[in-house]
């Protein structure tokens, strides 16, 4: 998301007086809703798409699709899901309208998560990671993302991917055989096993 | 044989989601996962997912929530504007058609010039009932009079004009 220009400031400003739009949730609500997971959504959104550029559009997209959402949310859970189906939804959209084209890739400085394993292992280990989920089938992605990377249970995945609790189990399984045959593929080093 | 969940999964997904494993969870926790293949994988696959997501979690440079909430309600304001807008812009460019219909009448009716040019028109319609075609009823041949060569072109310009005024005016591009 582009930063906001002054004349932009100005213009909000001016506009302060005016009568907000009724939206479904208000200022202070939304203001704690966002600070509690924008973070995640753009993370979720930047490695779905691949782009962070778009996760930037795509997650003011999701929030505002989310306000003018007519859907009872009675609990901030339910409104977390829904704003990660929405977000889902927008991927999908915008994958079906953009043409094929490497997702997933590597981003930031992978060295600064340096923990007990040299920066290189490390890189490579991201690398083979990030190329086997560039790999994979979109869904098969989103589930292993939400359910281990974002550590959500099956009922929050089911509700944000739009699909039926009890079949998030098994999908996930096979996302993860998928994933691990992959990685094998790949020469993946295997990360950090049990120490012996 | 088809491999099959593991019951110790559970343990071995909080102790990495906890940022507990390897060195902070129990001796048998970890022997389990050197000896069970499906812990070994979920091990392989979970720890990097959550240094992505580490990684995009800082990364990530959004907004604040006070700029995000005055943006949107910016924008829920232009749209709702623009939907209010909508039915005056069709009412426009409806009355701006009938405008120039009735403005290119008018002159039609008024100018000499138009005047020679539908007597000319009215000229040709008699050269071809003189040459036998078929016969022309009578509200045709009230239609080659002047006042209705200017009638039948503005009404003609009304239903080419309307379409396009309609358009330029309610596109938003």
């Amino acid at each position: 998301m582009r930063d906001v220009t002054v004349s932009e400031l100005e213009r909000l400003e001016s506009n302060a007086g005016e009568r907000d739009v009724v939206f479904e949730l208000d200022d202070d609500t939304f203001r704690a809703f966002y600070d509690r997971t924008a973070r995640a959504l753009w993370a979720y959104l930047s490695r779905m798409t691949g782009d962070p550029a778009l996760a930037d559009d795509l997650l003011q997209e999701a929030y505002y699709r989310l306000l003018r959402a007519r859907v009872a949310l009675d609990n901030d859970a339910h409104r977390r899901n829904y704003l990660f189906r929405i977000a889902t939804n927008l991927v999908r959209d915008g994958r079906r309208r953009r043409s094929a084209r490497p997702e997933f890739p590597i981003h930031g400085d992978a060295g600064e998560l340096l923990g007990d394993v040299s920066l290189a292992a490390r890189t490579e280990s991201r690398a083979d990671v990030q190329g086997a989920m560039a790999r994979l089938k979109p869904r098969d992605r989103e589930l292993l993302w939400l359910a281990y990377a974002q550590g959500s249970s099956h009922q929050e995945i089911g509700e944000a991917l739009g699909l039926r609790t009890g079949s998030i189990k098994p999908l996930l399984f096979r996302a993860r055989q998928r994933m691990s045959a992959l990685l094998r593929k790949s020469g993946y080093s295997g990360g950090r096993r049990a120490p012996k | 044989m088809r491999r099959s969940e593991c019951v110790r999964e559970a343990d071995v997904l909080d102790a990495l989601q906890a940022s507990a494993w390897p060195d902070c969870c129990g001796e048998d926790l970890r022997a389990h996962v050197r000896r069970c293949q499906s812990c070994g994988e979920l091990v392989e696959i979970v720890l990097p997912l959550l240094d992505e997501h580490r990684a995009a979690t800082t990364e990530a440079r959004v907004p604040s929530s006070a700029i995000v909430w005055w943006r949107l309600q910016m924008r829920a304001r232009q749209e709702a504007s623009r939907t209010a807008m909508r039915p005056i812009a069709v009412i426009q460019g409806l009355a701006l058609a009938c405008v120039s219909g009735l403005l290119i009448a008018a002159v039609g009716f008024v100018s000499p010039e138009f005047r020679e040019f539908a007597a000319w028109l009215v000229g040709l319609g008699a050269a071809a009932a003189q040459a036998e075609l078929p016969a022309i009823p009578w509200p045709t041949l009230q239609l080659f009079s002047p006042l209705g060569v200017a009638a039948a072109l503005a009404v003609t310009l009304f239903i080419v004009v309307t379409p396009v005024a309609l358009y330029f005016v309610v596109s938003d591009e």
